[in-house]
Order: structure tokens, then sequence, then C-alpha cells
């Protein structure tokens, strides 16, 4: 009598310890599951920003290069009309008259009210 | 039905340990085992390796503060650029309507449509159509967004100001290297460097840095003021016109640094086109590179020397006779007239040769040397630009007396239109030589070097060069180079009209002269230094030459800087 009630006390502890196991098991892979989605998200949202970032920084290296060899361009161009050569020809077509004289006008220190 | 459901549970927990295992087992072996040879492909896959030349650097006039004073203007202007030009290629199994596409593009890149016809009908499907494109033009052919139109861009030296300046700035050879000038002397400089470039791939180009080193040129910002650059070109271009030069050369420099304001030529070459230039001379910077005798403008410094070793003072008297014997030699004045009695500062007005040979013989031969050494005759002023010649006045040392007594009114003796302006310094400075320098700035990103100027031991004393000084004054005021007189400024200077010696024999041409002007101004608080230097002018002296132009550029740079009247 004694025995079966021993043998039975087993049994039932060990299919305690199993119900507990199998229980535990699915909420660990619930979590696990639940972990696991949010972390798939996150790297799809990851991926996702990180392909916006180096589209962007292609395109902005796209722009600079353009932007760059614009500026090259009208640097050049820039010079180019500046150049006195063309500013002379330019005035004398407008009957500009170049300055022969150049008149100084004396200011004398009693003529001016300083500011102190 | 409870066992059963433990062991499918027990093989499930298994099966897990043994495919994570398994992966764990695969990582150890190509993250730890392997992992170098999955990272070169990793790497391969992410990064590109690409050989690159860095950019040439720029130059550029700055026309700083120190250059113009208080009121000049500060506008950068560009020398030299890289510039974009396109290449054309067609690829003709592209092209669906050939007689159409040789028509429009024939007239855009300035070709018969038969000749880009005969091009793209070749079987060849890459076929190049016309090189060095100017970007413009590119841009109206890519609107027309013709099929089988393809370009390829490169760089190439651009040099907007054209002829100005051409001598200084130098060019790009056909090898990549500079050649004359800037870009001969600075080439190491200049230079883009080689290098490998990183670029990063995919994902990969989040993490790309901008801290490479720049395998751009250093660009450099010349001294030179590109205003009175032009003007000193406009007024050699007149005197071709007006008094048919042969050449000339004008340097405008700051007295007590040595920075170099203009430095003008000519003839001069376009440099975006020195390629089709057939005469390699008129790349040669006469201002360094061409020796000459310089004649009266010599005469202060004669002076200078006897007033320095205390055999003369300013008023010691000479009574000209209009000729001097030395040995069986006999020399004359320029215009063979006797001035009678004379003080000091005559000599110079008047400009007598006698006068001169006079003061020479106030002083020792080795002590004559001397001073022509110490005032730079026989060295390079070492300028920053290619090519610098001296002169050989080393035969001076043990020359006759004859030779001496030509050299005293500049006969004989030779230099470079650097040095004699350098040396000319010594008056505007008080006694003190400065170097020349053209680059005021070297720029690489963001560090930047300036050059310092350099300023030599006392030549002369103060004294003295303010003496030589107000004789210089009396000079343009009362004597033979009041052609530069400003009314309301004083300003120095002299007048020199020197015989041109036979290149391969022994005497003088009977019918050239190289006539030249040189002063400072104002005289009392000298700003600039202006030498003016013609070669061959069709009028007998330079009074009526180079001193004219003295004037207009000197009147220039008062107006420009707005230096006040002295008086």
């Amino acid at each position: 009598m004694t025995t079966l009630v021993l043998h039975y006390r087993a049994v039932k502890h060990k299919v305690r310890s199993l119900s507990l196991l199998v229980s535990y098991f699915k909420k660990i892979f619930i979590v696990a599951f639940f972990i696991l989605s949010i972390l798939l998200v996150f790297y799809i949202f990851q991926i996702n920003r990180l392909t916006t970032g180096s589209y962007m920084i292609k395109n902005y290296q796209k722009q600079i290069q353009t932007l760059s060899l614009e500026n090259n361009t009208l640097q050049a161009d820039v010079a180019q009309d500046s150049f006195l050569g063309n500013v002379k020809e330019k005035a004398l077509s407008l009957n500009f008259e170049k300055i022969t004289k150049v008149t100084y006008i004396q200011i004398l220190d009693s003529s001016i009210a300083k500011a102190d | 039905m409870s066992s059963m459901s433990s062991w499918r549970l027990n093989i499930l927990i298994v099966s897990i340990i043994m495919v994570a295992a398994i992966i764990i087992s695969r990582l150890f072996y190509v993250q730890v085992l392997n992992h170098k040879l999955y990272e070169a492909q990793a790497l391969g896959q992410q990064i590109g390796f690409q050989e690159i030349v860095g950019n040439r650097g720029e130059i550029f006039s700055a026309n700083s503060k120190e250059n113009r004073g208080v009121y000049g203007s500060s506008e950068v202007k560009s020398l030299a650029l890289n510039a974009p030009v396109w290449t054309l290629y067609a690829m003709s199994d592209k092209i669906t309507d050939k007689e159409n596409f040789a028509k429009i593009i024939g007239e855009k890149i300035k070709q018969s449509k038969e000749s880009v016809l005969s091009k793209i009908q070749k079987t060849d499907s890459y076929v190049l159509l016309a090189k060095n494109i100017p970007n413009q033009e590119v841009e109206s052919l890519k609107q027309l967004d013709i099929e089988g139109l393809n370009f390829e861009r490169s760089w190439t030296r651009y040099y907007p100001q054209g002829h100005l300046a051409s001598q200084v700035i130098g060019f790009l050879g056909g090898d990549n290297n500079g050649q004359y000038g800037i870009e001969g002397y600075y080439e190491d400089i200049l230079k883009g460097k080689r290098g490998i470039a990183e670029r990063k791939r995919g994902l990969d180009i989040i993490n790309s840095s901008n801290d490479q080193e720049s395998l751009d040129g250093s660009s450099l910002y010349l001294t030179l003021d590109y205003n009175i650059q032009f003007e000193a070109e406009s007024l050699l271009q007149e005197a071709k016109k007006n008094i048919d030069i042969d050449s000339g050369q004008i340097i405008v420099l700051k007295p007590d640094s040595g920075r170099i304001l203009a430095l003008a030529n000519f003839p001069s070459f376009n440099v975006n086109e020195y390629s089709k230039e057939s005469n390699f001379g008129v790349f040669q910077n006469s201002v360094i590179q061409k020796i000459f005798e310089p004649g009266s403008v010599f005469k202060p410094f004669t002076m200078a020397m006897a007033l320095q070793e205390g055999k003369i003072t300013p008023e010691t008297t000479f009574t000209d006779t209009g000729f001097v014997k030395i040995g069986p030699n006999t020399l004359y004045n320029f215009d063979k007239k006797n001035y009678g009695e004379q003080d000091m500062s005559g000599i110079l007005e008047k400009s007598i040769n006698t006068g001169a040979v006079f003061l020479s013989q106030k002083v020792s031969h080795a002590t004559f040397f001397n001073y022509v050494d110490r005032l730079g005759f026989n060295a390079k002023t070492g300028i920053d630009l290619q090519g610098e010649v001296s002169s050989r006045n080393s035969v001076l040392k043990n020359a006759s007396d004859f030779v001496f007594a030509t050299s005293s009114f500049g006969q004989g003796i030779e230099m470079t239109p650097i040095q004699l302006a350098r040396a000319f310094g010594v008056f505007a400075n008080g006694g003190k030589l400065a170097k020349p320098y053209i680059v005021e700035k070297i720029v690489h990103d963001i560090d930047k070097s300036n050059t310092k100027p350099q300023v030599s031991d006392q030549i002369i004393s103060e004294k003295v060069a303010s003496e030589v000084t107000k004789m210089l004054i009396n000079v343009v005021d009362r004597g033979f180079g009041s052609a530069a007189k400003i009314d309301g400024y004083y300003l120095a200077g002299k007048t020199g009209t020197a015989e041109v010696p036979y290149e391969n024999k022994k005497g003088y041409y009977p019918d050239k002269t190289i006539q030249s002007f040189i002063g400072f101004g104002p005289a009392l608080n000298p700003q600039f230094i202006i030498l003016v230097k013609l070669d061959n002018p069709k009028v007998p002296k330079s009074s009526l030459s180079a001193a004219p132009i003295f004037k207009k550029l000197a009147q220039y740079i008062i107006d420009y800087w707005q230096i006040p009247p002295d008086y």
C-alpha cells in the first residue's frame, strides 16, 4: 500500500513538473515570438531608414558634383565677363570718359563736429 | 496521450537545439575561423577603389589690403582656372536618322554635315566626333536629347584674362607640366597629387567620412594688382602704336616690402592659345630674363656711392667741359653739350655723363664693384618666377679705368629690369633693399601660408638715401625728367637712354636705343616704384618716350589709391 502511494506520488510529481515545463515553454515561445516580431519590424524599419539615407547621400553627392561643375563653369564665365578689356570696350561704347583730373576737397579739422 | 505529447515536445526541443548548434557552428566557421576571407569579400562588394588625380591649384590676383592701401579695390580676379570641357562621341548603331543627326550635330560643333555623316557611317559603333567642347555647347546639345550622342567630361586649364600677364602666369604644357612664370616655378605646389579614392557602395555609404586628405594642388594668390597690371599693359600697347617700340616692360612694386604690383611685357601672347605661337621668344619674361645696359638710370647709384663714402656732399661743385679723356678714349655727354659748373644735383638733373665719371673717380674700383655687388647687380633677385637670370658684372672686378668710367653712367654694366627696380628701392626705402616677390598667399584646403617680405640690412645710410631722393625730385621738377611731373605731387625719378651693344661683337648699334625711366612716388612717402623700359622706340630720348608713360601710370595709381597731394 505504502509502495503504491509512493509510486503514485512520484508519477504525479513528474506529470506536474512536465506540465509546468510545457506551460512555461508556451509562455517563453509566445514572448520570444513577440520579441522576434518586434525586432523584425524594427529591423525592417531600420533598413528602410538606411536605404532612404543612403539614397539621399547618393543624391546629394550627385548634386554636389553637378553644383561644383556649374560653379567651375560660372567661375570661368564670370572671370571672362569681368575682364577689364571687355569692360573698357563697353564703357567706350556707352560714351564714358576717363577721369583725367581728380580734385581733393580739403577739410579742416575745425570744420567737422566730433562725436565723442 | 500525455506521454505522446511529451515525446513530441522533446523531439521539438532537441531539433531546435540541433538547428541552433548547426547555425552557431557555421557562424563560428565563417566569422571566427575564416573571417579574413569573408571580410575581404564583403569589402570588395561594399567599397570600390579608384586611382584619381587631384585638381591643379588655381591662380588669382588678390588685390589685398597690403597692395591697395585704404581705398583701392579688393576684387579677387581669376588668372588660371580649371574649366570643364567635353568630348563628343556617337554610337552609330543607336542613331535612327543619320542624315538628321549629322545636320543637327554638325551645326552645333561647327563641322560640315558631310564630315559628321562620314564619321557615323563607319562600322565602328563608337565614333569620336569632337574634343574640347565647352560646357555651354554641351548643355544645349543635352537639351536636344538626341539618341546615340554621348558626352565625356574632362578638365582643361583656362586663362580667362587671355593676354594679360601672360609671361608672368606661364601656362600648362601638353605634358601637364607647368611651363614659364608662376605655372613653372610653383609646379610642385600647384600640381594635384595622385592617390587612391575609396568609394563606398550600398548601405555602407552611410559610414563614408570626408576626412580623406585632399589631393588637390594649392591655390596661389598673387601680389599683382589686376588694375595696375592692365593699365601698364595698355600703356605699352599705346607705346607700340605711338612710338613703335620693338618691345617694352613695366615693373611696379612696393618699395618697403618688394611686393610686385605689375609686371607688364610687350609683346604678350594669348595663354589659352600658346601652342599657336611660332615665336617661342615671346614666352620669355624680359623683366627677369633679359639683360640690358641701363644707361643714365644708373647715375643715382654712382652718386650714392660717392656720398656714402664721404667723397662729396650735395653742395660739392663740378665743372663740366663737355668731355672727359680716359687714356686714349674720350667720353662725351649724351647731347654733346657743355653744362659748365654744376652742383651734384645738376649732374642728375641734366644727366651729365662727365659728371658721373667725376663721381666714379672719387671712389676706388674695388669700392665701386663692392657697391655694385651689394646693390644686387651680380646676383639673381630670387623672385618667385621661373627662369630668372642674372647679369655677369663680375668682369668689372678687373676692368680698365675706361670701363669703370662708362659704368658710372650705365654703359658697360648690365642688369635685368627686375634687378634695377629692386636696387632703386634703396632710395625709396631708407637705404635698404627689399626682395621682390609675386605670390602673396598659398592656400591648401583650410591651410594658408603668407609670404613674409624680406628686407636687407642697410646698403646706404638713410641720410644718403634722402639726399639722392632730393636730387631725383629735382630731376622731375626741373631736369630732364620733367615730362614725368604731376602737379601737386613730389615724384623722384631718372631718365635713361642707353645704347644697345651688339650680341656677338664689340661696339653698339648706331640706330638702336633702350629708353627707360625709373622713379617712385610720392617721393617723401614712397608707395610705389615704377620702371618703364622701352626697347628701340622711334624717338631720340627717354624724356619723350618712357617719362610720359611713367607719368600716366603714376597718375593712374595716385587716382586709384586716392593718394592726397603733397602741395
